[in-house]
């Protein structure tokens, strides 16, 4: 092995440290007595350096922190799901139909164009408009809010997909006797498969991991595990290692989704940009 | 020759599939857009009713000094972090290439480094507000080492270290794409190289950079764009300050919008914000059409 | 089985006509072809009668009734595609069962018919397979049975041999013609192969940017192609076309070419002047039986190709390009050799240069 290659693997293990590291330290936080948080040196290893305790999850789940998992993990799926439902129609009329009204290049470019809203430019009508229907706060307008971001990247992805499936396969189907809502169901969805389930992964994420809507929006009695961290930070004494929890346990379902659809990472890269 | 009508259901049906879509989003973007526009020329102020103003905000918004800040600190935040991240993305994601043959052992590292980039802007924050807080862990890092501690969120590092917690979540994406991008190359093409004695630079030049230059210049856009728009961050960790010092453009409007509560401005910045957003996507999309 | 019948029957894509004003009428209980190069519109056509599409304008009569605005089902067409177009997803059984469950008929009786139509395949061996496990003969078969399954009264093939490899073509081909008697069906067949055409199709029309240029039997169009475009794409080789002149000589009026001039006996009056000659590669003999031909002349060989179990022999004769002449067996000689070539006036054909339509064949007789 030569001395450039021993260089460049000692600098994709440099790599490796910093991406990890940081991490790293948020979990082992998560499992430390606050008095053992932040010392000189640094406590890393545990029960070398430190004793590992529950307190800062057991904190976690006897007050209502536990609780915002649940809420973002209602909104994020009802999102989700409604995201999907239409974009799934969209994406399929953008892929078949491209020179119908409302399914050319034009509309497709406006949906995307949507995507592209920076948040804080939009936030304050939006706020606006729940309290004027005197919806503000509720899961109503969160759920509704994140659908409607959502539906762009939706469509963008799995149209990829849809784009895939030869059109005769779809004409046999028709030549077959089945209406557009058989063929929806016998022949699209199944032939999308793996595709539409790593889309409805990654719309699911972007909800799960959202932070100024769920803040905005929401944040009074709707209030998601995004929107509470800030929360924690009030006062004098922050608690770091529940600080930690919060964010190790923020941050399981991201790495189950990475893990499960690794392989759909890469596909979805490609397809979706 | 009759001229028949189009037949009934089948060319309705376009129409239908798009319906669900466009009343979603329609339902809360036509509102949102005739309000930006409305309170654009309007003034808000506290207990009064809305008085129109005309141009006030607009001609306001082309002399707020604060704004003018904010816009540089941007450039510095959004061009050098864009920047950062699609180098090192790229050099990582060559490494990784020309380094690690075991394809599974590749793969495997690939997934360790794409960690950061699945996580919560929220989730990252706090992640680096315990790395950065003046007794945070790289203090006590550098404290253990003998050096002196370094203020990472004073008004002289606060924009920095901002920009260092991106790059750190990050350059995934760009390593990703890159990485894509390089694992399609046939390795024929490295095997003509070798034959034909190329300089590893030239190598690079010739073989890897034409089948990559499109996943990077579309990594930068697509970094570029977000570091724009994404605020999290400066909300969870330093909300703008100490001081102005990590005030960027979203941010800005961000305060003028819950903190100042000036309506009729937090609009016209917004409104200016999108029509750059909109520019910057409208590029993206030409260039990627020429693809 | 239906009479089929196209009016004025017209397709635009952007404003561009894929499928221009055709009328047709293709009767029942036959084979019929539909030949077309690429982007002649003849898959639009196909989409068209199979109810797929609706057209812009015209309509479409089955015995005398109105499908215009019917779909594939209501019409009872079946159709096989060019690229089979079968369900990844499901086995051969379930493909080939689809349209069965479609109507909702009963399980045992969807078992029943499939496995018919397997047996009358041969491939009931395979039903439990994926397409993907099938090779592209079977998948092939897979598509056909799918197609025959049904009951329809409207079978549509679209370039249904095009994926497959040569020799199986061939087999294909036989296949085809006899399913088509065995199972009294109107078979309409798209091709951009004339031979398909020529060995299958009872009545065949000749497809050209969405016109139907002509329609007939295959005799009526090898022997009396209705221009120079038809007359070079139906045939096995490609017809030879070369310029020529009409000439009065004395009392009588020869045809006239660079390398040889023939009286020849034209029914209609024809105007003397420029013309186009064409002549078919296996109208053409060489060597010994040229001499006894009425035109004859030398030539020296550029090419041979073996094509088959075929010759085609690539002749410099003196004209402005050479003449292919296409032997039944396979024939060596050198490049460069000397060899004589001659035909029949009657194997002539003589085209207009202005539009290239057929004016005479060399055979027509003074009436």
């Amino acid at each position: 092995m030569s001395w450039k290659k021993i260089l460049g693997l000692i600098g994709l293990a440099i790599y490796g440290l910093w991406a990890l590291g940081p991490y790293y330290l948020t979990v082992i936080t998560s499992f430390k007595k606050l008095t053992d948080v932040f010392s000189i040196p640094p406590k890393i290893i545990p029960y070398v350096d430190f004793t590992p305790t529950l307190e800062a999850y057991e904190r976690v789940f006897t007050t209502r922190a536990i609780w915002t998992f649940v809420t973002s993990l209602i909104v994020a799926s009802a999102g989700t799901i409604i995201a999907i439902v239409v974009g799934l129609l969209a994406a399929y009329g953008f892929s078949r139909f491209p020179k119908a009204p409302m399914n050319d290049e034009r509309s497709f470019f406006i949906l995307l164009t949507l995507r592209m809203l920076p948040p804080f430019a939009v936030v304050l009508p939006i706020v606006t408009y729940w309290v004027f229907l005197g919806l503000i706060d509720t899961y109503l307008a969160l759920i509704w809010t994140y659908a409607i971001f959502s539906v762009p990247l939706a469509v963008w992805l799995i149209k990829g997909f849809v784009d895939e499936i030869p059109k005769s396969i779809e004409d046999a189907a028709m030549a077959d006797g089945y209406g557009f809502g058989a063929r929806l169901r016998k022949i699209v969805i199944p032939l999308l498969g793996a595709g539409l389930a790593a889309t409805v992964a990654l719309t699911w994420l972007f909800l799960w991991n959202e932070f100024l809507f769920a803040l905005k929006v929401a944040g009074g009695k709707v209030v998601t595990y995004t929107a509470y961290l800030p929360q924690l930070r009030l006062g004098q004494r922050t608690l770091w290692n529940v600080y930690g929890a919060m964010g190790t346990l923020g941050s399981i379902p991201p790495l189950l989704i990475l893990i499960i659809f690794r392989r759909y990472i890469i596909r979805l890269y490609l397809g979706g940009r | 020759m009759t001229r028949m009508p189009s037949s009934s259901k089948s060319s309705r049906l376009p129409i239908f599939l798009q319906l669900p879509a466009t009343i979603v989003i329609w339902s809360l973007v036509g509102y949102v857009l005739p309000w930006l526009i409305f309170t654009l020329f309007h003034r808000y102020p506290l207990g009064r009713s809305a008085e129109f103003v005309g141009l006030g905000n607009i001609i306001m918004m082309f002399q707020d000094k604060r704004l003018y800040g904010a816009v540089l600190r941007t450039i510095y935040y959004a061009g050098l972090g864009t920047l950062i991240e699609v180098l090192l993305g790229m050099a990582v994601a060559l490494a990784l290439v020309n380094l690690i043959k075991n394809e599974k052992i590749r793969f495997a590292v690939l997934m360790l480094f794409l960690l950061p980039m699945c996580l919560s802007e929220a989730v990252a924050s706090i992640i680096w507000i315990m790395l950065a807080t003046p007794e945070g862990y790289l203090n006590c890092f550098l404290r253990a080492l003998g050096i002196k501690p370094i203020p990472w969120l004073s008004t002289r590092w606060s924009l920095t270290t901002l920009m260092i917690a991106d790059i750190w979540q990050w350059t995934p994406l760009p390593l990703l794409l890159i990485y894509a991008a390089r694992t399609s190359i046939p390795a024929e093409a490295y095997e003509v190289a070798e034959l034909d004695r190329l300089s590893p630079w030239t190598t690079f030049r010739v073989v890897t950079w034409p089948y990559i230059k499109y996943a990077v210049v579309v990594a930068a856009l697509f970094r570029l764009i977000l570091m724009y728009i994404t605020i999290d961050k400066f909300i969870m960790i330093t909300y703008g300050g100490p001081g102005h010092a990590s005030e960027v453009i979203g941010f800005y409007v961000f305060l003028q919008s819950f903190g100042y509560r000036n309506i009729g401005y937090a609009a016209t910045l917004s409104f200016a914000t999108l029509i750059v957003a909109a520019i910057i996507t409208y590029f993206f999309w030409s260039m990627f059409r020429r693809m | 089985m239906p009479e089929i019948k196209l009016e004025n029957v017209s397709k635009l894509i952007d404003n561009k006509p894929i499928v221009d004003n055709v009328s047709l009428e293709i009767p029942n209980k036959s084979l019929f072809c539909v030949l077309g190069p690429p982007r002649s519109g003849k898959s639009m056509l196909m989409r068209l009668i199979a109810g797929l599409d609706m057209p812009d304008k015209g309509r479409i009569f089955f015995d005398g009734n109105d499908v215009t605005h019917l779909g594939p089902v209501e019409r009872k067409v079946a159709i096989a595609f060019q690229d089979f177009a079968l369900y990844p997803h499901l086995t051969a059984f379930d493909n080939i069962a689809s349209p069965l469950k479609a109507m909702k008929l009963p399980g045992d009786e969807i078992r029943r018919k499939v496995m018919d139509v397997a047996r009358y395949l041969k491939i009931e061996h395979r039903l439990t397979h994926y397409p993907s496990e099938l090779s592209g003969g079977e998948k092939q078969r897979v598509a056909i049975a799918r197609a025959l399954v049904k009951d329809a009264e409207v079978i549509l093939l679209d370039e249904p041999l095009v994926r497959l490899d040569y020799k199986i073509r061939e087999d294909m081909r036989a296949e085809l013609h006899k399913i088509q008697r065995e199972v009294g069906k109107n078979v309409i067949l798209m091709t951009s192969d004339p031979l398909d055409a020529m060995s299958l199709g009872e009545r065949i029309a000749v497809m050209r940017e969405g016109k139907v240029l002509q329609l007939g039997t295959m005799e009526e169009i090898y022997e009396r192609p209705v221009n120079i475009f038809v007359g070079r794409y139906f045939g096995v080789v490609e017809m030879n076309v070369f310029d020529g002149e009409l000439v009065k000589v004395n009392d009588t009026i020869s045809l006239k070419t660079k390398i040889f001039e023939v009286p020849i006996k034209i029914a209609r009056k024809l105007p003397r002047g420029k013309v186009k000659i064409g002549i078919r590669p296996e109208h053409i003999s060489l060597v010994e039986l040229a001499g006894k031909k009425e035109v004859n002349f030398k030539g020296k060989i550029v090419l041979t190709e073996v094509v088959g179990s075929d010759t085609i022999v690539h002749i410099d004769v003196g004209l402005e390009e050479l003449i292919r002449v296409s032997v039944p067996a396979i024939y060596r000689r050198r490049m460069g050799e000397e060899i004589g070539v001659g035909f029949n006036v009657e194997a002539l054909y003589i085209f207009s240069p202005e539009d290239g339509k057929l004016l005479a064949r060399g055979g027509d007789l003074i009436g």
